[in-house]
């Protein structure tokens, strides 16, 4: 039917008025009535997210049915490609991937409203400032980036194509995840807001925030892990983090939403977290709305800015700074200190500081990544931020969060002494100047002495969690049923899979480029490389080179590896399809270059030892997260008035 | 001051002189590793520093490209002056002849740019901020 896409548009209007509706619902508590402002508002963001998924779901079927008169759909695929990525390909592009926004906070305002059953002022203000977010984005979509927009009345024949490198199971699942974890801090945020606009106790809106904290703060992990290990495939340069602005974007939240997770659990048992669980809920998705910002604007060189346009920026940065802006004002103005007896060797004194530890870290990114734009705008210079900023000075304060990590969990409340941690600490410290001593006839291999300590610090976290986690098991199958501890072991312990994946594989990763003709070999550290010949390969929208590669291993089954460069024709663009063969150790890593002479190709090979546990590590930690979440219950009562 | 006035007073200036150590180290190791953007108008001027860790952007000149084994030659302008680029490895996938491009690298006196790095754009429709920016003031 020619007029679905019109419903789709129209479809998103409506739900923008709904949650304007809502906003001046919560507004106008006092003359309706609670009750009754609280059913309106209920049925009005049920009938939000309605029409959000009813505007996504036509998008979604304009992309099955090759709809080119929408122009958004004739910018980002083609009738050749496979069904799958047709329906993906809604979010390949700016206005879809903004749309995919907007339905997932529709999504999370429909759970906080599922969830939250009984009337009080505290759910009508959340459920409000959900709403204010949703009109937000839903006016940010209408107004700058419809997706809706025809190609009237010279209708193309065929689409221009989803951009080749998105092409990719990654593509499936890295956006909708990252976003449910970016977005799904809304919830804290909004919560908090209402708590500041009616303030109570602190300790229910602590218990309340856990479950969404907690979901949000996993599909974020996932998120991040997945993007992480999609690019070190896909992109053919064998990296798995490259400080890249947007990376950054997402790596603020996470930073900031770790610190969240933890103050939330503090601030149930001890009220004086109260402060620190406001700001960090509040910093939480203004990093989140920031990282928008900066993607969608395309103000910093990144891989994944899209064309910009300058009156998106504008918007958002304006909606940001109105949100954000009276968020950290209410806040100041409603800030209470508490009175606190803070001693720095105690459970509060660590969380403390590993609240403040992770919000100079977010400090220190925000400043390596926002500086090229400050450059630009003040000395009129265009500069980049190197990894090497990142690097020098994140990884001292990351080794310090470890080694907190491998003895706060099991440090009292209130105040602890010393003298309990004497002897562990003494056999802990012993038995490592021991293995720093004699580590050259121990490992393998030749590492610098900060890699050395790294692993150092790794192993012991490794070590103390896995016998807190054993410990913790027996208990949990003994019917002591504590999620909470199972998963914050099992977090820590994919914190320090993480660490040895990433002192590993830095410390030891070869890279090669190399000229090869069929029936020619490379041999780096004891493994030949053998290129046994090129065939031509195709599919539906592209051709291309396929290669195979005999790898052979001291001792070992020889690998068979098959590296393809793909030339996608509605795009005129080649694709690196690298072959990797992975185990637990080691990687083994081929990129085709390009044809250099009469069937000659450049090659790239690496070697990526532990590159594996950085991903293995990834998971555990939102493992951890999603065990947390499936072990919280959404607390009964109410936050009063 | 009474005693307590006075721990304060200490407790606050040692939280001050540690954050403003903690402040200068990042903002020194932040000094250390911008590399600053140029054009090839500005190596004619002789604006560019030599043997300095630069970024040097321009659209890559029709015909200018030439491979001798891995390493390959080609020239970026910014449509006033242009620049020779040598670069020892594979090059990215979108890397085309008439597009722009990032090099990361140094400028030699020989008045090569010797790039260990080559970044070219993942989407046909986008251009690097700087890129654009310079176009637009040279052209």
């Amino acid at each position: 039917m020619i007029w679905i896409p019109e419903l789709g548009h129209l479809a998103l209007i409506f739900s923008l008025y709904l949650s304007l509706f809502s906003c001046g619902l919560a507004l106008a508590k006092n003359q309706l009535g609670l009750a009754l402002a609280w059913k309106l508002v209920r049925s009005n963001i049920i009938g939000q997210a309605f029409f959000g998924i009813l505007s996504f779901g036509v998008l979604l079927l304009a992309f099955a049915q090759d709809d080119f008169s929408v122009a958004y759909v004739a910018h980002n695929s083609t009738t050749e490609l496979a069904l799958i990525y047709k329906l993906c390909a809604l979010w390949g592009g700016h206005e879809g991937s903004m749309l995919l926004w907007y339905l997932i906070l529709c999504l999370w305002s429909l759970w906080f409203i599922v969830k939250a059953k009984a009337s009080s002022v505290f759910n009508l203000n959340t459920a409000g400032v959900l709403a204010l977010l949703g009109a937000g984005f839903s006016l940010f979509i209408l107004k700058t980036s419809n997706p809706f927009t025809r190609l009237l009345p010279n209708i193309p024949i065929n689409g221009a194509d989803l951009n080749p490198l998105l092409q990719d199971p990654g593509f499936i699942l890295h956006p909708p995840i990252l976003y449910l974890g970016y977005v799904g801090f809304a919830l804290p945020f909004a919560m908090a807001l209402a708590y500041l606009l009616a303030p109570d106790n602190i300790q229910v809106l602590a218990q309340k925030m856990q479950s969404p904290v907690r979901w949000a703060w996993s599909f974020l992990t996932l998120g991040i892990t997945l993007g992480s290990w999609w690019a070190y495939y896909e992109l053919g340069w064998g990296g798995w983090w490259f400080w890249d602005p947007v990376e950054n974007a997402s790596l603020m939240p996470w930073l900031g939403g770790t610190a969240l997770l933890h103050s939330v659990r503090a601030a149930s048992k001890r009220a004086q977290f109260g402060n620190w669980l406001l700001f960090l809920a509040l910093f939480c998705f203004s990093m989140s709305m920031l990282g928008t910002f900066l993607v969608r604007s395309g103000i910093l060189t990144s891989v994944h800015a899209f064309a910009a346009d300058p009156g998106r920026g504008r918007f958002i940065l304006i909606f940001i700074t109105l949100t954000v802006g009276a968020a950290f004002l209410l806040y100041g103005l409603r800030y209470q200190a508490m009175p606190w007896q803070l001693r720095l060797f105690s459970k509060e004194g660590l969380l403390v500081t590993l609240n403040t530890l992770l919000v100079v870290c977010v400090a220190i990114v925000l400043l390596g990544t926002l500086y090229p734009m400050f450059a630009d705008a003040w000395f009129n210079q265009q500069l980049s931020v190197g990894p090497p900023y990142f690097n020098k000075v994140l990884i001292p304060i990351f080794l310090l969060l470890m080694m907190l990590m491998s003895f706060a969990p099991y440090i009292r409340w209130s105040q602890d002494s010393w003298q309990r941690f004497k002897r562990p600490l003494i056999y802990i410290g012993g038995s490592s100047v021991i293995f720093g001593g004699v580590s050259r006839w121990l490992l393998p291999w030749q590492l610098d002495a900060l890699a050395l300590f790294g692993l150092l610090v790794a192993a012991i976290l490794i070590l103390v969690t896995l016998y807190s986690l054993v410990k913790g098991l027996k208990k949990f199958f003994y019917g002591q049923r504590r999620f909470d501890t199972l998963a914050m072991h099992c977090g820590h312990l994919g914190i320090s899979v993480l660490a040895v994946g990433i002192i590993l594989t830095s410390a030891l990763s070869v890279e090669k480029d190399v000229l090869l003709k069929p029936g020619e070999a490379t041999v780096i550290n004891g493994t030949t490389f053998k290129l046994e010949g090129l065939e031509s390969t195709w599919g539906p929208n592209f051709e291309g080179v396929k290669a195979n590669f005999s790898v052979q291993r001291a001792n070992k089954a020889m690998i068979q590896l098959f590296p393809e460069k793909r030339f996608y024709m509605p795009r005129e663009m080649p694709i690196t399809e690298t072959a990797i063969y992975a185990n637990i150790f080691m990687d083994y890593y081929i990129a085709l270059g390009e044809p250099v002479a009469d069937n000659q190709w450049s090659v790239k090979i690496c070697l990526k030892p532990f590159v594996r546990w950085l991903w293995l590590g990834g998971l555990m930690i939102a493992l951890g997260g999603l065990i947390a979440a499936l072990g919280t219950r959404w607390p009964t009562t109410q936050v009063i008035n | 001051m009474s005693a307590l006035h006075y721990k304060r007073f200490f407790s606050l200036l040692a939280m001050l002189i540690g954050f403003s150590i903690a402040v200068a180290l990042i903002l020194f190791a932040l000094n250390q590793n911008i590399n600053l953007f140029y054009a090839p108008d500005d190596v004619q001027q002789g604006l560019v520093p030599f043997e300095q860790k630069i970024r040097m952007g321009g659209m890559v000149e029709p015909d200018s490209v030439t491979r001798q084994q891995l390493s390959v030659k080609f020239t970026v302008t910014d449509y006033k002056s242009s620049t020779q680029i040598l670069f020892n490895g594979i090059l990215p996938d979108l890397f085309k002849e008439g597009q722009g491009i990032v090099a990361l690298g140094s400028l030699k006196k020989d008045g090569i740019f010797y790039a260990e790095q080559v970044l070219a754009k993942h989407d046909e429709n986008y251009m690097p901020p700087e890129i654009s920016a310079t176009l637009a003031k040279k052209q």
